[in-house]
């Protein structure tokens, strides 16, 4: 904590702050993908009525429209998301802001690779008409995993090593970086739940739900990971006095 | 201690076999209760049989002396044509105006609708079949009248193999070309002739699709020409002068193709009949049950329906043959399935009135005196129904008593009692024949009130008969299921009791000391669990080789995350991530684009770097690991005899399998060693690593997907049964396609245990002690048949749950067929390869126990 070099009153305004803008962000898109899902089911409804004879079409066609939703939750998340992130970064004496911000830039597409890869492994589609959906969700993996730590932490691995394999926060913004990046991936592994079930949804196409999956995830643990910097925040403080 | 170690040492294998027999006995038990299967009587109904039945009392069976061996009724029509045309939805027929709103493949048949709307001698039924909806079975309850059963093993081996032309416009051909030309020929009475394309057509692209509306075009354009040739000779003393036209389908199907199940879709078929012969009167309104509504051209089209279970004995009745078909001379212009209906045995259905009527000759259309009784016609009718009636009863009830004489699973006392009662009742009442009812002669009219009382009492009997047989044939006996289950479900204890008496004391140390074991062996459980429960669902249970191998790769995620942990081998641990993500991503390339040329340069160089690092460490340090040595090339001698068949016989794809199985194997390996290396554990806990034995599994199951399997008796691949052999031996083919099916999943996954144990000693510790290795090896082959067992008892339980479910006999069933085989196929290979491997040495280490003790 002493680390960031944040006074007590100013680091709790910057958090609420920013903690209520991506909330707002989070739930107006949300809203927004509910309203287009609802659109969606509308007119593939219609569709089906009218003709069932292209179902694959329909499917194709109300999957472009969520991936649209999360298109725009990541443009409008990832500026917010690095920005938010590079203001704790790690030794501030020698890092600049504009330096983290460029390494949490550079981790975007590196930690997509990674999640790409894992997501395939684990039995995500491959093929050409799947690529931008992967590549879509694996951007927002990054985002919610990757772009956080590589902000703070840059390219110490010792700090990669201390938060993603021994999972063993030490600092408020390690908790912050260690559990929603957890939470993501482990929303995302059981988001991927009703993926092969037969109920003919639009919502279990392969990005979608393991996107709301790994959305839901981080949010919880975003609100976790407040939940129990907040109490430390205070904590230490009077303690460093 | 030194006596319960004796045990141990000495009783392993009598452990093992002990859990076989276990699972064999359980298993029996519960396909008791659970696969009905009926005994098949080797009798045939032959003419002089009717003379037993009370139908015929005072006088001779008038029919005795036709030619031929239509003898038991009075033959209504001389020849009978059926085109059978597979997966016939009953909306393909029956026009659109019967249903809520058209659908595009709708009304494609049109000839049959214009028939039945504008003849009084065409008519079109809806026939309801019952479960499981498949073509052998159906067709083997349409000719012989029975209930279908689940297994048919001995037709159906090898009948697909005949089908491998998925050409859809291809497969009717043969059928077109013979069947014109056939209609002119005179040798046969009966003339079946099966068109597949539907079928093909809906399993391929769905009901809704171009080519299944282009191929019931077709048809209809066949059925116009088959039906115009018909109508040519059909006048006095032509070839088709009482010929009975019947275009049936054999069941239906879904929207998407697939039948199988017991929805309102797949059981609904429907049935075309006509006769060329004069058209015959209404036929009594009491018996007419069928629906009306105008079709498109405003004419009114009347639908009835009947069970196929009545099919074969109304179309017996018909000809006058025994019921059902006894030896007449077929024509089989077979596409595909053979047919054989010559070899037919007993029927438990009813005649149909309403197909019945439509055979001109039950109507006694020759001696048509003119009476002044204004129903005479009506009356005649009846009375010829009647007496088919009393023959199908008699014939009916012989059935019964031969069936629950002969089989083990018969009906109980007090059904048959009952059954007995209502036939006694239907006899006792009056003959049918004319000379009893002449007493009922009010003037010079007949009373049908007797006849029709007679009819209903016989109609009872039936229909109670069915629904008894239907009851015992189709329901399941819960007290065997629970037997069964329980008996398998006892193996687990004795599982965990196997790994634990060497290690009871390990055992505390290993809940409470080393966290990190048990965080492995929780998340162990926990993928077992996952994939248990995920049988719950038909959806799981169709994308398995899915969710197994996302788990490996969860599982293979979790090991790296530990790996990572602990510094070790990054370099490797990057090989290892990309191999792994290979072989997955390449699992499902394979089962997508089948044999693509991409994935196979992946695999050469993987495999030259595997070899590489495999065999590197072996020569290095073969001077001083003796007995582990001698059980990795034990092992490495054993998959190699073995694995050059299995490859053979999987065909192409062999070799590209077998280097996904390298590959995956040896990651998970290197994984463990990892793990292994770094922490020096002590001996005498549990002594491997658990998630090691579940990736093990985990993978072998992803491999019976990989080689194109899937759990369906249409997903094995007979083509392998017949490599290197021309001819069908069952037992020879039965063999090779058993090594087949579970090769790659089950015989080397078990023989190449061994290799995680030997791997991880060659690089962890160094001490020669054999007690160890073997212990290590006992726990390991509990393990793998622990995680076995309970993935086959949760597919047992599940099926119990869902035994009511849809798709039960589509999906829950054969994955039950296969899961149990393959569990007593692990066992069986379990206990051979602790005999391989310890057999001698069990001995050896027990002297030297000894004199360590001494």
């Amino acid at each position: 904590m002493p680390n960031v070099g944040l006074d007590n009153n100013l680091y709790e305004n910057i958090v609420e702050t920013i903690v209520r803008s991506v909330r707002n962000e989070l739930e107006n898109f949300k809203n927004q993908i509910k309203a287009e899902m609802t659109e969606n089911m509308k007119l593939r409804h219609m569709i089906a009525m009218d003709d069932i004879r292209n179902p694959k079409k329909v499917k194709l066609e109300s999957i472009e429209g969520d991936d649209d939703g999360i298109n725009q939750l990541e443009v409008t998340m990832c500026p917010l998301v690095i920005l938010f992130y590079s203001c704790f970064r790690k030794n501030p004496e020698k890092c600049s802001y504009l330096k983290a911000v460029i390494r949490g830039v550079l981790a975007l597409p590196i930690g997509a690779l990674v999640n790409a890869l894992g997501a395939i492994a684990l039995g995500a589609p491959v093929g050409i008409q799947y690529f931008p959906k992967t590549v879509n969700w694996s951007l927002l993996m990054s985002l919610f995993t990757f772009v956080p730590a590589a902000s703070v932490f840059g390219s110490s691995w010792e700090d990669w090593r201390r938060i993603f394999a021994h999972t063993k926060p030490n600092a408020s913004v390690d908790y912050m970086i260690c559990l929603p990046a957890h939470g993501a991936v482990i929303g995302a592994w059981f988001g991927a739940w009703p993926m092969p079930l037969d109920w003919e949804r639009p919502w279990q196409e392969w990005p979608i739900c393991v996107s709301y999956g790994a959305m839901a995830g981080y949010l919880i643990t975003m609100v976790l990971s407040f939940v129990l910097v907040l109490p430390r925040g205070r904590q230490q403080h009077p303690k460093a006095d | 201690m030194m006596e319960m170690g004796d045990w141990w040492r000495r009783g392993k294998w009598r452990i093992m076999v002990m859990l076989t027999m276990l699972h064999i006995v359980g298993i029996l038990i519960f396909t008791r209760g659970f696969l009905l299967t009926r005994t098949e009587l080797p009798y045939y109904s032959n003419c002089s049989d009717v003379s037993e039945s009370p139908c015929f009392t005072g006088q001779s069976n008038p029919y005795q002396n036709q030619s031929n061996s239509r003898c038991w009724t009075r033959p209504a029509v001389d020849r009978l044509v059926i085109i059978v045309l597979d997966a016939l939805r009953f909306d393909f027929v029956a026009p659109s105006t019967f249903f809520k709103e058209p659908k595009p493949w709708m009304d494609k048949l049109q000839v049959l609708q214009k028939l039945a709307s504008t003849k009084r001698s065409a008519r079109i039924f809806k026939a309801i079949a019952d479960p499981p909806t498949t073509s052998l079975q159906r067709l083997k309850g349409l000719t012989t009248g029975g209930l279908p059963t689940f297994i048919d093993v001995g037709n159906s081996f090898g009948a697909p193999a005949i089908l491998e032309d998925n050409l859809i416009h291809q497969v009717d051909n043969g059928c077109i070309e013979h069947l014109l030309p056939s209609l002119y020929e005179e040798d046969w009475d009966v003339l079946i002739a099966h068109f597949l394309g539907v079928d093909h057509a809906g399993h391929i692209l769905g009901v809704d699709s171009v080519p299944m509306i282009e191929k019931l075009e077709q048809y209809n354009e066949i059925l116009d020409k088959v039906i115009e040739v018909l109508d040519n000779q059909s006048g006095p003393g032509g070839l088709h002068e009482n010929t009975f036209l019947l275009v049936m389908g054999d069941h239906g199907q879904t929207i998407n193709g697939d039948h199988g199940g017991g929805s309102a879709e797949e059981v609904e078929t429907s049935v075309f009949a006509m006769s060329f012969k004069k058209p015959p009167p209404t036929m009594p309104s009491e018996f007419d049950t069928s629906s009306c509504e105008m079709d498109l051209d405003q004419k009114k089209t009347c639908i009835s329906s009947f069970q196929q279970l009545d099919f074969a004995a109304t179309v017996s009745a018909l000809l006058g043959v025994p019921f059902p078909f006894g030896r007449c001379r077929p024509a089989v212009i077979c596409c595909g399935q053979a047919s054989d209906a010559g070899y037919l045995l007993f029927s438990i259905g009813r005649v149909s009135p309403e197909l019945y009527t439509l055979g001109a000759g039950t109507w006694n259309l020759e001696n048509n005196i003119e009476g002044n009784c204004p129903n005479q016609k009506e009356e005649e009718w009846m009375q010829n129904y009647c007496n088919v009636l009393c023959i199908n009863s008699w014939q009916v009830k012989r059935y019964i008593d031969i069936y629950s004489a002969s089989s083990v699973i018969g009906f109980s006392s007090e059904d048959l009692l009952h059954i007995s009662d209502m036939y006694a009742q239907a006899e006792e009442n009056w003959s049918c024949s004319s000379e009893s009812l002449l007493l009922f002669k009010d003037e010079s009219c007949y009373s049908s009130l007797p006849l029709k009382r007679k009819i209903d009492a016989y109609f009872k009997f039936l229909l109670n008969v069915a629904e008894l047989a239907r009851s015992k044939w189709t329901e399941f006996d819960l007290k065997m299921m629970g037997i069964g289950f329980v008996i398998i479900l006892i193996s687990l204890p004795i599982y965990f009791l196997a790994m634990m008496t060497k290690s009871v004391n390990g055992f505390s140390s290993l809940l409470f000391g080393d966290s990190e074991i048990f965080v492995k062996l929780v998340f162990a459980l926990f993928m077992v669990v996952i994939r248990a429960c995920s049988f719950l669902s038909n959806s799981y249970i169709l994308e398995e080789g899915k969710v197994a191998s996302f788990l490996l790769a969860t599982t293979a995620m979790f090991k790296l995350r530990n790996s990572i942990k602990r510094e070790k081998m990054l370099v490797e641990v990057a090989v290892h991530w990309a191999s792994e993500s290979d072989v997955l991503s390449s699992m499902l390339m394979l089962q997508g684009i089948g044999r693509n040329f991409i994935p196979r340069i992946i695999y050469a160089v993987g495999l030259g770097q595997l070899l590489l690092l495999a065999f590197s460490p072996l020569f290095h340090k073969d001077r001083d690991l003796e007995s582990k040595m001698h059980l990795l090339i034990k092992t490495l001698a054993m998959l190699s005899s073995c694995s050059s068949t299995i490859i053979v016989l999987s065909g192409k794809q062999g070799p590209l399998v077998a280097l996904v199985t390298i590959t995956g194997g040896y990651c998970i390996m290197r994984l463990g060693n990892i793990d292994r290396g770094s922490t020096d554990k002590v001996a005498g806990i549990l002594t491997f690593d658990p998630l090691s034995v579940t990736q093990w599994s985990l993978l072998a199951t992803c491999l019976f997907f990989v080689t194109g399997h899937w759990c369906a008796f249409d997903g094995l691949r007979y083509g392998a049964a017949f490599i290197g052999y021309d001819e069908f031996v069952l037992v020879r083919q039965a063999i090779l396609l058993m090594i087949d099916t579970f090769g790659f999943s089950h015989i080397i996954p078990v023989f190449g245990l061994p290799f995680l144990v030997a791997r991880q000693k060659l690089l962890g510790h160094t001490d020669q002690d054999g007690r160890l290795l073997l212990l290590q090896l006992s726990q390991m082959y509990l393990m793998y048949g622990l995680i076995t067992a309970a993935s086959v008892i949760a597919t047992i339980l599940c099926v119990i749950i869902q035994r009511r479910h849809l798709m039960v006999w589509g999906l829950f069933a054969p994955k039950f067929v296969f899961d149990v085989v393959g569990l007593i196929l692990t066992d069986i290979l379990i206990c051979l390869a602790w005999f391989y491997y310890v057999g001698r040495r069990e001995d050896g280490t027990q002297l030297t126990t000894l004199d360590h003790r001494d």
